[in-house]
C-alpha cells in the first residue's frame, strides 16, 4: 500500500516537474527570440559577475515597478539594457555609458505586462555581451489606464526634477532625474473609450560640464513619470543638462546648476 | 486490528481526499455554487438592508462578493445602493430584495468606478432601473471597464463577471440631486477626488444615514485610487457634517461617523507626512513602499497587501506636487 502511495506521490512530482520544464524552455525561446531582435546573432554569456539585477517577486503595481541594476566587478561597461521579455516592446533602456557615468546602481521605474523575466544586459569594452535575469509576478502594467486626468499630465509633459544626494564622496553624484511625460503605451484606453495613440520617451541624454553621463534609448515598458537613478562625476563647470526626446519629436531640454 | 495498517490507510483516505478536493470537485463545487442565492442582509435601520462584504480580495470562490452592498425600500420603489462585484453577487442582491418587496427598482447608484462594487449592475437590467453615478463615472468606465473586466474574467471565469452599465443619470460636483421611493428622499452627492475621481454618496433623508461608498473604510485597509490630499479634505467635510451615522463601502454594516472618519484621517495623515519626508531625504520609492505607515500595522486588515501599493500611489504624485 505505501509503496503504490509512494509511485502515486512520485507520478505527480514528476508531472510537475515536467510542466515546470515546459515552463522554463518556454521562457528560454522567448528570451533567444527577443534578445535577437534586440541584439542578433550575438553570444551572451552569464553576466552574475558583471551585474546584479534587483526586481520584486511580486509587483505591488505593475505599471510602476522599481528595478534596479547593480554594476559590479571593475571591467569597463560600455552600455547596459533592461529587457522586459514578456512586454509587447520589450527594450526598457538601453544606456550608453559616458564617461561621467560612476559605477553604481541604475535604476529605474518599469511597467509589467505579464508573468516574464526580466533581463539586464552589460556590453563590455571588448563588445561581449553578458546578462543576468529575474522573473516577476505581475500584469497589466502596459494596459493600466494613466493614473491622472490627461489634462493635467500634458500641462506638465516635459518638466523635469533632478534629486541629487550631498554626500560626502565629490567625485560622485547619487541623483534621480524624474521626468514629467505620461508615456503612453499605445494600449491604454481614455476617457472616450479609445486607445490613447502610443507616445513615449525615445531618447534621455544626460551630460555634465559638456561630458557624457549615458545616452538611452527608451520605450514603453518605462512607466508613467519616468524616474531614472545614477550616479554622475562633475566634470566641466559641473553643470547637467537633460535632453529628452519623445516619440511624437517633442524635445525638451533643461539645465540644472552645479551642485555646491 | 492492525494499528498501523489502520493509519496508513486512514492516510491514504485522507490524501486522496486531498487529492480530489485540489482537481475534480472544484468543478462540482462550482456548479452548486453557481445558483446564487438571496444575499444575507442585515436591516440597519427601516427599510435599509445591507449584504457585509467579505474582508478578502477577489476569488474564483467569493464572485468577488467583497463590498457592502445596499438598497432602500421606500412607498413607492426600490433604490440599489452599489449592485456587487460580479453578475453572480448582483443576482444574490437582487434575491434578497424580491425576497423582502415586490416594488419595482427604479434605481441603481453606483458609488465609484472600481469592479468589486459594480459589476453586478448587469443582474439588474431586467428591471430597467435608472443607473445613476458621477458625472465623471462614463469616462472612467471607458478608461478603465474593460481593463478591469479582463482582469476579473480572470480570477472569476468568462461569463462571471457582467458587462460594464454606464451610468445615464449623472450627478456633477457641487450640485447634489434628490431621488425620490414615494415619500422617502435619497440625497446624491458627487465628490471631489478623494477614493477615485468618480465618488458618490447617497444621503437617506429619512434616517439621516449616509451610504458613504468607498469614501469610508472600516478594519479593511483603504485602497487609494485618486487623491490622497483630497480625501483627506472629504473626510473633514464629513466630520463636520451632521451626519452620524454611516454605511461604509468596507466593514461593519453600519458605524458611527465620527470614529470612522478619524480612523481614516490618522492613518492618511501618516501615509502623507512619511511619505513627504522619504521623497524629501531621497528614500527610494521600493524602500518606502516597505517601510512608510507600519504604525498603522495593527490597526488595520489586509494591510500587508494594500499599504505598500497606497506608498506608491502617494510617492508618486506627492513627489509632483
Amino acid at each position: 500500500m505505501r509503496r503504490l502511495l509512494m509511485v502515486a506521490l512520485l507520478m505527480i512530482a514528476g508531472v510537475t516537474c515536467a510542466m515546470a520544464e515546459d515552463e522554463i524552455a518556454e521562457r528560454e525561446a522567448r528570451w533567444r527570440s527577443v534578445a535577437t531582435d534586440i541584439f542578433g546573432e550575438r553570444a551572451i554569456e552569464d553576466g552574475s559577475a558583471l551585474l546584479k539585477l534587483k526586481v520584486p517577486e511580486q509587483a505591488m503595481n505593475a505599471a510602476l515597478v522599481p528595478i534596479s541594476v547593480e554594476l559590479i566587478g571593475d571591467r569597463p561597461i560600455t552600455t547596459v539594457s533592461v529587457v522586459i521579455d514578456n512586454n509587447p516592446m520589450p527594450l526598457a533602456g538601453r544606456f550608453k555609458l559616458g564617461p561621467a557615468f560612476v559605477r553604481d546602481d541604475i535604476k529605474m521605474r518599469v511597467r509589467v505586462n505579464e508573468y516574464t523575466l526580466i533581463h539586464a544586459v552589460a556590453e563590455t569594452d571588448d563588445g561581449k555581451l553578458y546578462a543576468v535575469s529575474h522573473y516577476i509576478k505581475a500584469a497589466g502594467g502596459c494596459s493600466a489606464p494613466d493614473a491622472r486626468a490627461s489634462a493635467d499630465v500634458l500641462a506638465r509633459m516635459g518638466k523635469m526634477q533632478l534629486r541629487r544626494e550631498r554626500s560626502s564622496d565629490l567625485a560622485q553624484v547619487p541623483t534621480r532625474l524624474l521626468i514629467s511625460h505620461p508615456n503612453y503605451s499605445g494600449m491604454q484606453q481614455n476617457a472616450s473609450g479609445d486607445y490613447t495613440p502610443a507616445r513615449y520617451l525615445e531618447r534621455v541624454s544626460v551630460s555634465v560640464g559638456g561630458a557624457k553621463v549615458f545616452d538611452m534609448e527608451g520605450g514603453i515598458s518605462l512607466s508613467e513619470d519616468p524616474s531614472i537613478a545614477f550616479s554622475y562625476a562633475p566634470k566641466g563647470n559641473g553643470e547637467v543638462e537633460v535632453k529628452v526626446q519623445d516619440s511624437s519629436a517633442a524635445q525638451f531640454l533643461q539645465h540644472f546648476d552645479a551642485l555646491k | 486490528m492492525d494499528l498501523a495498517a489502520d493509519n496508513t490507510l486512514s492516510r491514504r483516505a485522507a490524501l486522496l481526499g486531498g487529492l480530489c478536493l485540489c482537481c475534480v470537485p472544484t468543478r462540482l463545487r462550482a456548479e452548486a455554487a453557481d445558483a446564487p442565492q438571496p444575499a444575507a442582509m442585515i436591516e440597519v435601520a427601516p427599510g435599509i438592508h445591507v449584504r457585509q462584504g467579505l474582508t478578502e480580495d477577489a476569488t474564483a470562490g467569493n464572485f468577488d462578493a467583497i463590498a457592502n452592498l445596499g438598497f432602500i425600500i421606500g412607498r413607492d420603489a426600490v433604490a440599489v445602493i452599489d449592485p456587487g462585484g460580479s453578475l453572480h453577487d448582483g443576482r444574490s442582491l437582487r434575491l434578497a430584495i424580491r425576497a423582502r418587496t415586490q416594488l419595482p427598482i427604479r434605481y441603481v447608484v453606483l458609488s465609484h468606478v472600481h469592479p468589486d462594487h459594480i459589476f453586478g449592475a448587469a443582474a439588474f437590467k431586467a428591471d430597467a432601473p435608472t443607473f445613476v453615478g458621477h458625472a465623471e463615472l462614463p469616462q472612467q468606465l471607458a478608461a478603465r471597464g474593460v481593463f478591469y473586466r479582463d482582469g476579473l474574467e480572470k480570477i472569476l471565469g468568462a461569463g462571471e463577471v457582467g458587462d460594464v452599465v454606464v451610468p445615464t443619470m449623472l450627478v456633477a460636483k457641487d450640485k447634489p440631486t434628490e431621488l425620490d421611493l414615494g415619500g422617502r428622499g435619497l440625497v446624491l452627492t458627487a465628490h471631489r477626488p478623494a477614493h477615485t475621481v468618480s465618488d458618490l454618496s447617497v444621503l437617506d433623508k429619512q434616517s439621516g444615514i449616509l451610504f458613504a461608498g468607498d469614501l469610508l473604510f472600516v478594519g479593511r485597509t483603504p485602497s487609494l485610487d485618486g487623491d490622497l490630499k483630497g480625501w483627506l479634505k472629504e473626510l473633514a467635510a464629513m466630520r463636520d457634517s451632521s451626519v452620524r451615522q454611516a454605511v461604509p463601502g468596507h466593514g461593519p454594516p453600519l458605524v458611527r461617523m465620527q470614529d470612522a472618519v478619524a480612523s481614516l484621517e490618522r492613518y492618511f495623515t501618516v501615509l502623507r507626512d512619511e511619505t513627504r519626508a522619504a521623497i524629501a531625504k531621497g528614500t527610494p520609492i521600493e524602500d518606502a513602499a516597505t517601510t512608510l505607515a507600519l504604525s498603522e500595522r495593527s490597526h488595520w486588515a489586509m494591510f500587508d497587501a494594500y499599504n505598500g501599493r497606497n506608498v506608491i500611489e502617494a510617492y508618486r504624485r506627492l513627489e509632483w506636487e
